[in-house]
């Protein structure tokens, strides 16, 4: 696989904007299926709270690029025209004739969809549009491997400001995630700003603003660990239904893992104690 | 393990009665009206708290008898922390004792 780098830098306003927008796909009724056009700027459709595709005025990433660019070296540009042109006199989906070629892969086919559907979104969150105009359409049955989360697209725009850290958050969510778990990794924003969410694990049941709920708290309760002796950086907390958060730093990176049992948290700190250990 | 229990009024912050604890653990017990504020959100509700660093293991936990006491141990890290932690509740089981 080759890389295009994203087109938009993800600053602070630009976060903000992109955590409105998606937080407003969020709030739709879970059953909604259709499209939200933020006027010129573009559209994003979506599927029981998934965002299954989304395009932009001005993007210059073409998706065909992105595909082309699953593989290293990227597939001859004649063939992806063939295959376009059969697609459209035959209808077949561009994604499963990709596939049915063997030329891409499932993972590929997914990253490339994931990265144009971010990269539409970064888009439309600069032009300053936040809430689009939803109309529901008939068409339903999106393919649940090539669709995506609003958090899931949130924390790809924070890993734009360094997308090296943000693959290190990845790594460090899935070396320490256990079952009933899922976690988040975070930068802090500055003076106050909102957090950067860099890595995210999918779970339907935490939105946007739980998850920034859960770093706010996070990062709150680091501090207090640090005061109580100066390097301490591994924390949890438990809540009266039973579940939990442990919270961890690692340099610059923060982290969560919220568990839905005592026992899960009790896994995640036996993973991560031994970090801590003197 | 070198460990050090007591128990605290959350709103005052304060250890109970007079308990002369460590400076750690008077330090634990003062912070309690903020590590267990009532916040409003998702994390409203946190019960129990752990804090773990290098060299000392800090707790704090709601007493699930009277709310409006919490149990603080502070613990040297001198082994996993699953035994600290029990250990503590052990020593906050006596505690409670009458």
């Amino acid at each position: 696989m080759t890389s295009i780098p994203p087109s938009i830098p993800a600053d602070a306003p630009l976060l903000v904007r992109a955590t409105e927008l998606l937080s407003a796909i969020e709030d739709l009724p879970e059953d909604a299926a259709g499209v939200v056009r933020y006027g010129a700027h573009g559209l994003v459709l979506i599927e029981g709270g998934a965002v299954c595709w989304a395009v932009a005025r001005g993007m210059k990433q073409r998706l065909t690029e992105l595909l082309r660019h699953q593989r290293n070296p990227p597939l001859p540009r004649p063939f992806m025209e063939d295959l376009f042109d059969e697609c459209r006199r035959t209808g077949a989906h561009l994604g499963e004739a990709l596939l049915k070629s063997g030329e891409v892969s499932e993972t590929g086919l997914r990253t490339a969809i994931f990265r144009h559907t971010a990269e539409a979104i970064a888009h439309i969150a600069r032009s300053g549009e936040r809430k689009g105009l939803f109309a529901p359409h008939a068409r339903s049955g999106y393919d649940a491997r090539f669709v995506f989360t609003p958090p899931e697209l949130l924390a790809s725009l924070g890993a734009r400001q360094d997308r090296a850290l943000a693959a290190a958050a990845r790594l460090e969510l899935d070396r320490v995630r256990v079952p009933d778990a899922s976690g988040v990794g975070f930068l802090r924003g500055a003076g106050g700003s909102l957090p950067a969410i860099v890595a995210v694990d999918r779970d339907p049941t935490l939105r946007i603003p739980d998850w920034l709920e859960v770093a706010s708290w996070t990062a709150g309760i680091l501090d207090l660990c640090e005061v109580f002796d100066p390097g301490g950086n591994l924390a949890s907390g438990s809540l009266r239904d039973g579940s939990s958060v442990v919270a961890w730093r690692s340099h610059e990176t923060y982290f969560a893992m919220c568990c839905r049992t005592r026992a899960a948290a009790a896994l995640v700190l036996a993973r991560l104690e031994k970090r801590t250990m003197s | 393990v070198t460990i050090e229990v007591g128990i605290a009024h959350v709103r005052r912050g304060a250890l109970v009665g007079d308990e002369d604890g460590s400076p750690r653990l008077r330090a634990l017990a003062a912070a309690l009206p903020e590590l267990l504020a009532t916040r409003g959100g998702r994390l409203d509700a946190v019960d129990d708290l752990l804090f773990v660093s290098r060299e000392h293991v800090h707790l704090a936990q709601r007493d699930g008898n009277d709310r409006s006491r919490a149990l603080v141990a502070v613990a040297t890290r001198d082994r996993p922390l699953g035994l600290i932690l029990s250990e503590a509740r052990a020593r906050w089981a006596e505690l409670a004792r009458p």
